[in-house]
């Protein structure tokens, strides 16, 4: 996964998360990213970039679990029972003019969240379940075997429309995702408030 | 061809300082990347956008990266000089480069000895 789709993949969580208004576990979450990546898919719009397979509790991502995690390190969502700390909400509104250019990636986001961020865990795994696999229509996500890829990332096609980053905000979203990095930046710039630099 | 000076905070210094010691491969792509900073700073380098980090620039080797500002572009915006406040800004002249940060943290030895 290149740096561009990992990023995009962090911000659009954290704006689920945002825009669902309630927190959530996991489960819920994977569920919730995987019919939003699902509605972008069938748009041939590559927003979300993770790839899913069936579990028992239905579409599961490696990437996505490892990115709720360092998004949980990172203090940007609570643990456990998840939603947008204050610097993940900072996060959001400094790069809200990102998310505003590309709106038709949050729209899909937003349909999801009202249609099923609502519903308990339970119903929303069976809704999930009862739906048809993205990857082959013509069975059930309940009838796919366990571990079997249930939706795919998009790949980079001409006709695909992509979440739009530039190279100075891929190099920002690269500071503010990497919070070493952010606090030393930071503690640097201070620094230099009340210490002289030398010459090199 | 007027060449800019380069400035260091001391924390970047140490951050240099550690990478010559463990990796000189990598601090040798650091000097090449400074030489090319001080003729033109502008060329493969970008310039950030973001709020608190407006106007600082970052240039890159393979391994590492360098946050930087051009003392002229800070001068010439008086929101970016209110942001900054260097205390040392009345004694680095107009063809100035600041360096405040090398991020030198990712595994601090080369990848690949040469033979």
């Amino acid at each position: 996964m290149t740096s561009e789709e990992s990023l995009t993949n962090k911000l659009l969580l954290l704006y689920l998360l945002e825009n669902a208004e309630t927190p959530m576990g996991d489960t819920k979450l994977h569920k919730l990213a995987f019919l939003s990546e699902r509605n972008m898919n069938f748009q041939a719009e590559k927003g979300f970039n993770y790839n899913f397979i069936k579990l028992e509790w239905g579409p599961f991502s490696t990437d996505l679990k490892k990115d709720i995690d360092e998004l949980v390190n990172l203090g940007l969502i609570s643990r456990v029972v998840h939603s947008p700390t204050d610097r993940g909400r900072f996060i959001l509104s400094t790069f809200n003019n990102i998310l505003q250019r590309n709106s038709s990636f949050l729209d899909k986001i937003q349909k999801v969240n009202r249609d099923y961020a609502h519903l308990e865990r339970d119903e929303l795994v069976k809704i999930v379940h009862d739906m048809e696999n993205p990857e082959k229509p013509w069975t059930t996500i309940h009838n796919t075997p366990k571990g079997k890829y249930i939706l795919k990332r998009l790949n980079y096609a001409l006709d695909d429309k992509i979440f739009q980053l530039t190279e100075d905000e891929i190099a920002s979203l690269e500071i503010y995702f990497d919070q070493e990095l952010f606090d030393s930046l930071v503690a640097s710039l201070e620094e230099a408030k009340c210490k002289p630099a030398v010459v090199l | 061809m007027i060449l800019y000076e380069l400035y260091i905070t001391e924390k970047a210094q140490k951050q240099l300082d550690k990478l010559k010691k463990k990796a000189k491969i990598r601090w040798d792509a650091i000097q090449e990347l400074l030489k090319k900073m001080r003729e033109d700073p502008f060329i493969d380098t970008l310039e950030l956008q973001d709020p608190l980090f407006k106007k600082l620039r970052r240039a890159k080797t393979e391994d590492d990266r360098i946050f930087f500002q051009i003392c002229e572009n800070c001068r010439s915006n008086s929101t970016i000089m209110k942001l900054r406040q260097c205390i040392d800004c009345a004694d680095i002249p107009e063809n100035g480069i600041k360096i405040f940060e090398t991020d030198v943290r990712n595994n601090v030895y080369d990848k690949h000895k040469k033979r």
